[in-house]
C-alpha cells in the first residue's frame, strides 16, 4: 500500500488543507450568526457548530496516528499538533459563545452554571485539560518535559471520554446522534488500550 | 386591549417589515459539520388561510413570524428544533377530527369545521416560555378551551383532560424511529386538571399571525397553556378525553425527574440539568442584539392563575 504522502510540499499542501478546513467554516458561520441568518436561534446553532467541531477535531487528531501507522506515512504525525490546536481553538469559541452571547456575561449565573451542572462541569473540566495540552505544546516545552511531556499528553484520552460524556448528557432525549458519537469514541479507546494501560500504570 | 392580556412594561415591537425581508433559506442551520453548510432544501410551505379574528393590542416586543415557524419542538417531525418546518410541510390538516370521550354527557366525534363555528375566534398575544429556557412572544388566534368543553357537559367524575396528538407514522417521521423522534413513546399525550383547563387563559389556538397555524407549530388545532412550560402545550390535537385520574403524559413519563405533570413556570425550581431563573430570548436580531430576561413566577400570569393552586398541596411547580 502507498504512503498517503511523501514530500514536504505534500504535507504543506495537507496542512493548508486542514487549516482551510477548520477556519473557513468557523469563520462563515460566525458571519452568519451576526448578520441573523443562522435560524431562528443564532447563538444556540454556533455554540453547537463549536462544540461539534471540537469533538471533529479531536476524533481527528487521535485518529492520526492510527491512520499513519496503517498508511505507514510517519509525515501524517507533523499534523497532530496542529489538529489538536484547533480543538482546544473550538472548544475555546464554544465556552465564549456560551458566555458572552448565551449568558451575556452575567459571570456569576456562569459560575453557578459550571458547578451546578454535571455536564457543564464535565465538560468544563474538559477544556481545562485542552487548555493544560496546548499550553505546553510548544516544540520547545516538550523537549524539556521529556517523558513527562508524553505523560501530560496522554491527559488527551480522558478528556476525550469527558467531552464525549458531555455530548451525550447535554441532550433532552436519550436517543441523539451523540450517543453514535459516544459509541465511536468507545471504539477508538479501546483500540488503544494496550497504550492507555502503559500510561495508568506509569502515573501509578 | 384584550382584557386578558397582562400589562406588561413597554418595549419596541418588531416592525412587520423586518421578519418579511427575511431571506427564506436558514442557511447552514444543520451545523452537524463544516460538510453541511449548503443551504437547505427549500420545501413547499404549506398554504395558511386567512382568519377572521377579533384582534388584541399588547406592548409585548413580538418574536418574528419567521422564527416562530422555523423554531421549535414537534418530536413527531425531528428532535432537531428546525426539523419541524423542514419535516411537517405535507402533513395532511384537512379533514380533520377531534374525538371527545369519557366522562361527560356529549360525547363522539367532530369535524373541525364544526367546532370553530361554535365560538368566535380572538387573537391573544402570549408569552411561551420553553422549559429549555428560552422565550417567544406569538400572536395566538382561538378560543377558550373552557368554552369548548363546556358544550360537552362534562360530569361532576371529570377531573383532569387528556390531550392526544395525532398519531401517523406515515406522515410523522419521528414516530417511525427511535432516532428521528428522540425515543418518546408515541402518541403524545398531554393533561390539565379541569380546573387548568376551564380557565380563561388556556387556549386552544387554530392561528398565529392572522393566519391558520402552519403544521410544524401544531396544525390544524393546538393547546396553548401560557403559564406552564411549552411542552404541556400539545400540538396536532384529536383526541380530548375526561377522565377521573390523572393521565400518564409524554414528557413526565420518559424522564419523571425532570419534568412534572404541572410544569408551571417557576424561576425557583431549577431543572435538575440547567438553571429556570432566566431566560434567553428568541427576537429578531444576530448574536450581538441577544437579550435575557428574569423568569417570573407563573410566566408572568400569576395574577390570573396562582388561585387554581391554593388548595393544592403537592408541589404543582413541578
Amino acid at each position: 500500500m502507498p504512503q498517503l504522502i511523501t514530500t514536504k510540499p505534500q504535507l504543506w499542501a495537507l496542512k493548508l488543507v486542514i487549516h482551510g478546513a477548520c477556519l473557513l467554516p468557523a469563520i462563515w458561520l460566525f458571519y452568519l450568526a451576526a448578520i441573523d441568518d443562522l435560524g431562528a436561534d443564532p447563538v444556540k446553532e454556533l455554540i453547537h457548530f463549536y462544540g461539534i467541531g471540537a469533538v471533529h477535531c479531536l476524533f481527528a487528531t487521535l485518529l492520526v496516528s492510527p491512520l499513519s501507522r496503517w498508511r505507514k506515512t510517519p509525515l501524517l504525525m507533523r499534523c497532530r499538533r496542529m489538529l489538536g490546536l484547533y480543538v482546544a481553538f473550538y472548544a475555546t469559541f464554544h465556552i465564549l459563545c456560551f458566555l458572552v452571547f448565551e449568558w451575556q456575561l452575567q459571570w456569576i449565573d456562569v459560575i453557578d452554571e459550571v458547578i451546578r451542572r454535571p455536564y457543564i462541569t464535565v465538560g468544563f473540566i474538559a477544556w481545562l485539560v485542552l487548555m493544560a495540552l496546548t499550553t505546553t505544546s510548544l516544540k520547545l516545552i516538550q523537549r524539556k518535559m521529556g517523558a513527562r511531556w508524553v505523560q501530560l499528553h496522554s491527559l488527551v484520552y480522558p478528556a476525550f471520554a469527558l467531552v464525549l460524556l458531555h455530548f451525550y448528557w447535554s441532550q433532552k432525549s436519550p436517543w441523539n446522534d451523540a450517543l453514535l458519537y459516544a459509541l465511536a469514541g468507545t471504539l477508538l479507546l479501546y483500540s488503544k488500550r494496550k497504550q492507555l494501560l502503559a500510561w495508568v500504570r506509569l502515573v501509578k | 386591549m384584550n382584557k386578558l392580556a397582562p400589562s406588561l412594561p413597554e418595549s419596541l415591537v418588531t416592525d412587520e417589515a423586518l421578519y418579511l425581508n427575511r431571506r427564506q433559506l436558514i442557511k447552514g442551520a444543520t451545523a452537524i459539520s463544516a460538510l453541511s453548510l449548503m443551504p437547505a432544501k427549500r420545501a413547499a410551505a404549506a398554504q395558511r388561510q386567512p382568519l377572521n379574528y377579533q384582534r388584541a393590542e399588547s406592548n409585548l416586543d413580538l418574536t418574528p413570524e419567521k422564527k416562530v415557524t422555523t423554531y421549535n419542538n414537534f418530536y413527531e417531525f425531528g428532535t432537531d428544533k428546525a426539523d419541524p418546518a423542514k419535516h411537517a410541510q405535507a402533513l395532511k390538516t384537512k379533514p380533520w377530527q377531534v374525538a371527545i370521550s369519557g366522562e361527560a354527557e356529549i360525547t363522539g366525534s367532530f369535524n373541525l369545521e364544526d367546532i370553530l363555528k361554535w365560538n368566535p375566534l380572538e387573537e391573544r398575544i402570549y408569552r411561551l416560555r420553553c422549559v429549555e429556557a428560552w422565550s417567544m412572544v406569538i400572536p395566538w388566534i382561538g378560543f377558550s378551551l373552557g368554552d369548548m368543553l363546556k358544550r360537552f357537559k362534562p360530569t361532576s367524575k371529570a377531573k383532569y383532560v387528556v390531550f392526544k396528538t395525532l398519531h401517523d407514522p406515515a406522515q410523522m417521521p419521528g414516530q417511525r424511529n427511535r432516532w428521528a423522534g428522540g425515543g418518546i413513546n408515541y402518541p403524545y399525550v398531554e393533561g390539565l386538571t379541569i380546573a387548568e383547563a376551564m380557565h380563561p387563559l388556556t387556549l386552544m389556538a387554530v392561528g398565529l399571525y392572522g393566519k391558520t397555524l402552519p403544521p410544524q407549530n401544531g396544525a390544524p388545532i393546538r393547546l396553548v397553556v401560557p403559564w406552564k412550560y411549552g411542552f404541556k402545550s400539545i400540538k396536532s390535537i384529536v383526541s380530548i378525553h375526561f377522565s377521573e385520574r390523572r393521565p400518564r403524559t409524554t414528557w413526565h413519563d420518559l424522564a419523571p425527574n425532570e419534568y412534572g405533570f404541572f410544569a408551571n413556570v417557576n424561576p425557583s425550581v431549577a431543572h435538575p440539568r440547567w438553571s429556570q431563573a432566566s431566560e434567553r430570548i428568541i427576537g429578531s436580531g444576530g448574536i450581538f442584539s441577544q437579550k435575557r430576561r428574569d423568569t417570573e413566577l407563573y410566566n408572568g400570569y400569576g395574577e390570573q392563575v396562582a388561585s387554581l393552586y391554593s388548595g393544592i398541596k403537592e408541589n404543582h411547580f413541578f
